[in-house]
């Protein structure tokens, strides 16, 4: 497949977003999970800026999206979806904190600051061993998955995963179309995610949440 | 499940998959499970790579977050939305309305003082008192009457003495007999005795009681 073919109009990844907001706001509640599957990871992430405590980070994450949900007939999309969650994410957090009479630390920090923020938790532990250990668990198995992939699908996904670069920055990088990036990206992804899964089906088994 | 829908899973969730598609896409995972799926762990495999060393690895909220909110069975995301909507047309409604209302009120009232004002607004075709003496004739509704048997009382219309100016066009000119102040009530215009003597009897026209 040549560039000039691959020069289609995509939707961005806001657009995606807004179209699964669209959904959501119709009481599409599949469209709704997949916006939490998406974010919440930042989301906690954010919120782990100002709470260190790891069960009561996934309670707040878990009462941010149910504020986020019932606010979604207020979300207009005029600013990006992540910012508007961002927002109601620290001040969740904050309102916590102040309920429980402590004191605010860092408040002021922009989403575009909270990724590279450390907030002075380094070296914390966030959860019970169990929990962490679970958590690690996915995590190496994650990375050593990605270890052992072919060099150039390795490459693609760590371009785009830890470097950011899209997808026709990834193509100059690697020197090939663009077409082959989407395959060798989609290829790692679905390497790992087979990696994933016998752990998957233990946790299923283990939180019985139902789905 | 397809390869090709897998992957193009994974070129939407990188917002770079063509916008047919993309939709299309939506849709289907709306509906397939195994799909969304998909979704849901490409997206843990992000969270794994792109999770900061001081962060925690935040997984299965959204499962937990549908559990809670399916449990809240009082709560209606369609009728929030519907609330919403309404407040947005509330919003723009309310001044509109209140200008309205306050528009409709200023015309009502103009309209009601013209009407007033018809009624006691003089025109050429009215019937008039007319003089012999070369004056201009009195207007009809200017009612003559006779006080103490020698004095002929003429009042000018309400519309006269309480609007001047909204009426004055199509007026009889009192400012000939009225004082400077515009406030004369009564208008004397003749001695009956005298005016026996000096002028012929008056042509009276379609004079009503």
């Amino acid at each position: 497949m040549n560039k000039k073919q691959d020069k289609k109009i995509e939707m961005s990844e806001k657009a995606v977003d807004l179209a699964l907001v669209k959904q959501a706001q119709k009481g599409d509640m599949k469209a709704f999970e997949m916006l939490v599957q998406r974010y919440q990871q930042k989301v906690g992430g954010a919120i782990s800026k100002l709470i260190k405590d790891y069960h009561e980070i996934q309670d707040i994450t878990q009462d941010v999206f149910v504020k986020v949900y019932k606010a979604l007939p207020n979300f207009r999309g005029d600013s990006a979806f992540y910012t508007w969650i961002y927002r109601i994410a620290i001040n969740t957090a904050k309102n916590h904190l102040v309920a429980k009479g402590r004191r605010i630390q860092n408040s002021d920090i922009e989403p575009t600051e909270a990724e590279n923020y450390s907030g002075g938790f380094e070296n914390q532990d966030f959860d019970t061993p169990d929990a962490h250990y679970e958590r690690q668990e996915v995590e190496q198995v994650v990375h050593d998955s990605i270890a052992q992939l072919p060099e150039d699908l390795k490459q693609a996904i760590v371009l785009r995963e830890l470097e950011g670069l899209s997808y026709e920055e990834i193509a100059e990088k690697m020197n090939c179309p663009i077409g082959t990036v989407r395959s060798r990206i989609f290829r790692a992804r679905d390497a790992v995610d087979n990696a994933l899964k016998p752990l998957r089906k233990k946790e299923y088994k283990r939180t019985n949440y139902v789905r | 499940m397809s390869d090709k829908s897998n992957e193009q899973i994974s070129n939407l969730m990188d917002g770079e998959l063509e916008i047919n598609a993309s939709k299309f896409l939506l849709k289907r995972m709306a509906a397939d499970k195994s799909l969304s799926e998909k979704w849901e762990s490409y997206h843990l495999i992000k969270s794994c790579l792109q999770r900061q060393a001081n962060e925690p690895l935040v997984i299965d909220v959204a499962a937990k977050v549908c559990q809670e909110l399916s449990q809240q069975d009082h709560f209606n995301l369609n009728a929030y939305t519907a609330d919403a909507k309404r407040s947005t047309i509330h919003k723009w409604l309310k001044p509109v309305l209140g200008m309205g209302i306050a528009a409709s009120v200023a015309f009502m009232s103009v309209f009601l003082i013209q009407n007033k004002n018809d009624a006691g607004i003089i025109t050429n075709e009215q019937p008039t008192i007319a003089l012999q003496t070369g004056l201009k004739p009195l207007p009809v509704n200017i009612s003559a009457n006779i006080v103490s048997g020698s004095q002929s009382i003429v009042k000018p219309p309400a519309s006269l003495s309480r609007f001047p100016s909204v009426s004055a066009k199509n007026t009889y000119n009192y400012n000939q007999g009225f004082s400077q102040t515009n406030t004369m009530p009564y208008l004397i215009i003749l001695n009956q005795d005298e005016a026996k003597k000096q002028l012929t009897p008056f042509r009276i026209n379609n004079i009503s009681d």
